[in-house]
């Protein structure tokens, strides 16, 4: 039974973008290289700024953009990974083909849906195609374009 | 073997992968990179493809005679983010199958 279920998924999904969370990413992407979002960079929330020192997650700048009257809010969390105290079989395995398991600060992607109070409402889900919107939000937000015009006209 | 090696190939699909988004993201895109990046990427998914169960295999084989139409020949911007797409589908992929541990030995 679940053989099919996965066969059903895996052709449904064919290679293009599996899921409707990885569609929705992926066209994000597009409408930011294309122009049609615009994104802003923003001091973090309170809660995600570093000011501490026992803090085990903050975000060093936050991206912002509207659609349709609805903002989203980017960031790359920077989070204090802890593994569970004791390590079963599986783990041990995982830390035999290089998964490290010792407590160590990692980054992910994070999207949000805000309020109109900016609040965060609701959070996407960590999917393929995250990663890569936060590189082309950044592509655009440091101004690349602007600047490789400047230096060629320079 | 084939086990061990998963991790290694999700993370090549989405060096690929952020490789592809950086060239889609530069004002100035430069078809010569992009195509140096897609023959790169044929090799990986060259590999990949032994290692998984029959439904998998033909979907990333659909990637690799995609990729085939680019042959010889330098990619338009938007064939690369057509591209792209199938990638992250691959990305998909290689994630369903490490969680439910169908690699092929």
């Amino acid at each position: 039974m679940a053989e099919i279920e996965r066969k059903d998924k895996s052709e449904a999904q064919g290679t293009d973008s599996g899921s409707r969370w990885v569609q929705v990413i992926t066209k994000i992407i597009e409408m930011t290289q294309d122009g049609k979002l615009t994104w802003m960079s923003r001091n973090p929330p309170h809660s995600l700024q570093a000011d501490n020192s026992t803090q085990k997650e903050y975000a060093e700048v936050v991206f912002e953009t509207s659609f349709k009257g609805k903002t989203l809010r980017l960031y790359e969390l920077h989070f204090y990974y802890e593994p569970p105290a004791n390590l079963s079989g599986f783990h041990k395995i995982l830390e035999a083909v290089g998964t490290q398991l010792k407590p160590h600060w990692e980054t992910r992607p994070v999207l949000e849906l805000l309020d109109e109070n900016g609040l965060s409402v609701f959070t996407f889900p960590y999917v393929a195609g995250l990663k890569d919107l936060l590189i082309a939000v950044k592509y655009q937000t440091a101004g690349v374009y602007d600047l490789i015009e400047d230096i060629l006209a320079g | 073997m084939a086990v061990a090696r998963a991790p290694e190939f999700a993370q090549r699909i989405r060096d690929h992968n952020e490789t592809f988004t950086r060239f889609l993201s530069d004002p100035v895109f430069d078809a010569d990179l992009a195509a140096d990046e897609i023959e790169k990427a044929k090799m990986t998914l060259q590999s990949l493809v032994r290692m998984l169960p029959r439904p998998e295999k033909k979907s990333v084989k659909g990637v690799l005679k995609t990729i085939r139409g680019y042959e010889n020949r330098r990619p338009s911007q938007g064939e690369l983010r057509i591209l792209y797409r199938r990638f992250i589908g691959v990305e998909e992929i290689i994630k369903d199958v490490q969680e439910t541990k169908r690699w092929q030995r």
